[in-house]
């Protein structure tokens, strides 16, 4: 009879032991390097993020953001503020994304931002986080199918992106708009206004997939090294987010939060050995976003 | 300097739709407010209908129904096309009122004193209610014509390459965006400015003295 409580502590230990370990997350979100004093006095991080860029990031069904940048982006509001309670999201398009972040109206942007020595000198880079690469969406019965074939037509590309600039100066002939959003250029493409929209290679297989009248053609050009964007010289955060993003990237978290959302293993496959994980770092000075084809 | 002429051809083309928008939006003004003035019944209600349409919606929505949503039904529009006609279907709406309240504010008594001497109705409103009416129209509808000439910057939304769209692009690549949009400010405030100037020589040209106006 005297053992009983002695039991009854051990089982309660041992449940209770068992109940913690379940509870701890795989992966705790924190890192070495302190928080930034504006971040942790406001209680929030604001990032601005794609909003009409699936299957990056958009605005799902349901009005929510969604996409595989903003799976990334609440995994870094967890290691800022422990949950994603505190993430406040700004949508952004390529044209304003860097004056939001001088303004100071958002701290971060993760928005596929390729580097470019030009956006450097606006605003400071983290470690790579992404590569994408540019190819052509066009009606399958068009007969463009390298970049070449533009001359003469008409090409769609949304304003202040690396592709407006690299088009400009690989491929003068070609009739290039610009829009302000990816969804304009699609609308517009879908009522024939376009002979091609020029955009990431993801948005493009996404885009093909959801519209069987459309096909994507192309070399995989322009290729592009994505960083999260800082606000320039605000060292503090910038030596934050890299730390951040050093764990996840031991985490894989880039490749999970990808094939998570883009359900084609094969295509998935593709982005293995080229987006950041364990075994992978990215450098920029690998990055080509605006070098012609040879 | 190359940046400059960029923005001088954008400055161009803002100007052009803008004229025609203009033009559409005074001619049917007052041809819409002078049958409003009249108070033809039934058109009277069809013309108020597309005053309240036109004037209680969002340009921008119309601009974008315009080029994006009437593909639906087979008619496509040139960001051109869908510039002009957005701008000068809008401000149509608005001179129509203007000049209808224009002709309002002529003295009834100098049309009873015109058919006294035996001018029928039709030569009594073109000869005496209508030039003093237009007289009267001119203030309010310089305004709209400068309102106008602002909203051009809209057309951005379907990628027309007028001024606003020119100065965006150059931000994008150069990011001198105090600079580039500084100047695009600089050249709206200077064309808006010779409308007034060019209204106000228009207003003393043509005033009739004694009766209040131009002075």
């Amino acid at each position: 009879m005297s053992e009983m409580p002695l039991m009854k502590a051990i089982v309660a230990t041992t449940f209770a032991t068992l109940i913690a370990c379940g509870s701890l997350p795989v992966h705790a979100a924190k890192v070495d390097v302190p928080l930034p004093v504006e971040v942790k006095s406001a209680g929030f991080l604001t990032v601005g993020i794609n909003c009409t860029y699936p299957p990056a990031g958009f605005v799902g069904i349901d009005g929510k953001p969604s996409g595989y940048e903003y799976t990334l982006v609440k995994r870094i509001a967890e290691f800022a503020l422990g949950t994603g309670d505190g993430l406040r999201t700004q949508c952004v398009n390529d044209s304003n994304r860097i004056p939001f972040l001088q303004s100071g109206k958002i701290d971060l942007i993760l928005a596929s931002l390729a580097y470019t020595p030009a956006r450097a000198e606006q605003v400071d880079y983290s470690q790579p986080i992404w590569v994408s690469n540019l190819q052509l969406i066009v009606p399958k019965d068009s007969k463009i199918n390298e970049y070449a074939d533009l001359a003469g037509k008409t090409v769609v590309t949304p304003t202040g992106s690396t592709y407006q600039t690299w088009l400009q100066k690989c491929y003068p002939q070609a009739n290039l708009a610009t829009v302000q959003t990816a969804a304009e250029g699609a609308t517009m493409l879908t009522q024939r206004r376009t002979d091609a929209f020029a955009y990431i290679d993801v948005y493009g297989f996404n885009f093909a997939q959801q519209q069987k009248n459309f096909k994507v053609v192309g070399t995989l050009a322009a290729s592009a090294i994505q960083g999260v964007g800082v606000k320039k010289a605000n060292k503090p955060m910038l030596d934050w987010i890299n730390a951040v993003l050093e764990q996840m990237r031991a985490e894989d978290a880039f490749f999970k939060a990808f094939s998570e959302q883009v359900k084609d293993p094969a295509f998935v496959a593709k982005y293995r050995p080229i987006v950041p994980g364990p075994s992978v770092k990215l450098d920029y000075s690998k990055s080509g976003a605006l070098d012609c084809l040879k | 300097m190359d940046q400059l002429v960029v923005l001088l051809g954008g400055l161009g083309r803002s100007v052009l739709i803008s004229a025609i928008g203009i033009l559409l939006g005074v001619v049917f003004g007052i041809v819409l407010g002078a049958v409003r003035h009249a108070r033809v019944p039934l058109i009277d209600r069809v013309i108020g209908g597309y005053v309240n349409l036109f004037r209680c919606t969002p340009l921008l929505v119309q601009v974008v129904m315009l080029y994006f949503a009437l593909p639906d039904v087979g008619i496509k529009l040139s960001p051109f096309a869908t510039s002009w006609l957005a701008l000068g279907l809008w401000g149509a709406a608005y001179h129509t009122e203007i000049f209808r309240a224009g002709l309002g504010a002529v003295s009834p008594n100098l049309a009873v004193a015109a058919r006294a001497l035996g001018m029928p109705a039709s030569r009594t409103f073109l000869a005496v209610t209508l030039p003093l009416g237009l007289r009267a129209s001119i203030p309010a509808a310089t305004t709209m014509a400068i309102t106008q000439f602002r909203s051009s910057s809209f057309m951005i939304a379907v990628g027309y390459q007028e001024l606003t769209y020119v100065a965006n692009r150059m931000v994008a690549d150069t990011f001198k965006d105090f600079e580039v949009f500084g100047v695009a400010a600089l050249a709206y405030l200077a064309v808006s400015n010779a409308m007034a100037i060019a209204s106000r020589w228009l207003e003393r040209r043509v005033a009739v003295h004694g009766l209040g106006v131009g002075k």
